[in-house]
């Protein structure tokens, strides 16, 4: 069942905007740390899309359905941005966390923490427009 | 984005009242984290309970600002649950100092 379906502008503060109400919509439907974790997952897919695959463009938007199907949290994001690298989900290993302080990274963990937290993540792309569908279980 | 600095001791406090640092806010909170600390003494105190979001570019944002004060010991309170379990995820915990509140870190150090 459609519980959540919203289309933007891809810009940060609409990203933000999103997430918000997303985080309202599924405190309803959801327990918390499912709920946490729907809103991670979409917030790091939904910055790399504004900050990567829409760099060069002023109109680039992005669509958000979520789906209630049993316990499973479905989520489909949608956007007009350039294709992925090789038009595949990032594999990237997450930047390596110690030594000193000046050594920490600052950055790099967006997919690591999408892959850990959501399950079967589909990305496809059609009449240039990008597709990812992804499943938050219960925790 | 708004923040408050008190000083205890040699402590500086800098409580972030923002209830998210995001994409959105990551280069302003930079920014504001680096003129604060320019009063710290010895040790920085960022007081992130009233924040209930970080994504990586707020994670980002912090490591950068504890980069910033190279030479202040930086440590963290008041992390709420989804701000705790993304600094678990990216074993950021294992790096920071971390207290359940800003009152704990005044606490004696067990020995």
């Amino acid at each position: 069942m459609l519980i959540f379906d919203t289309q933007c502008l891809g810009t940060p503060e609409n990203v933000r905007q999103i997430l918000i109400d997303l985080r309202a919509t599924l405190d309803r439907c959801f327990g918390d740390q499912q709920t946490a974790s729907a809103e991670i997952v979409l917030a790091e897919i939904l910055n790399n899309i504004v900050k990567h695959a829409q760099s060069q463009m002023s109109d680039g938007w992005v669509r958000v359905q979520v789906y209630r199907d049993s316990g499973l949290c479905q989520i489909v994001i949608t956007d007009n941005g350039v294709e992925l690298p090789d038009q595949k989900i990032p594999q990237t290993l997450p930047p390596k966390v110690s030594g000193s302080r000046s050594d920490l990274p600052e950055g790099g963990w967006g997919w690591y923490l999408a892959r850990t937290l959501a399950q079967n993540i589909h990305y496809k792309r059609n009449d240039n427009v990008n597709k990812v569908c992804l499943t938050i279980p219960p925790s | 984005m708004e923040m408050e600095t008190v000083t205890s001791g040699d402590t500086l406090i800098i409580k972030v009242c923002e209830p998210r640092i995001d994409a959105a806010i990551a280069l302003k909170f930079k920014e504001m984290m680096r003129q604060a600390s320019a009063q710290a003494e010895k040790r920085i105190l960022l007081d992130l309970t009233d924040v209930d979001f970080v994504d990586s570019s707020g994670l980002g944002a912090i490591v950068a600002s504890s980069k910033q004060a190279s030479d202040h010991a930086f440590e963290l309170a008041g992390l709420t649950e989804t701000v705790a379990k993304v600094f678990r995820l990216t074993r950021l915990d294992s790096v920071f100092v971390i207290h359940d509140t800003p009152q704990r870190a005044f606490d004696p150090v067990q020995s």
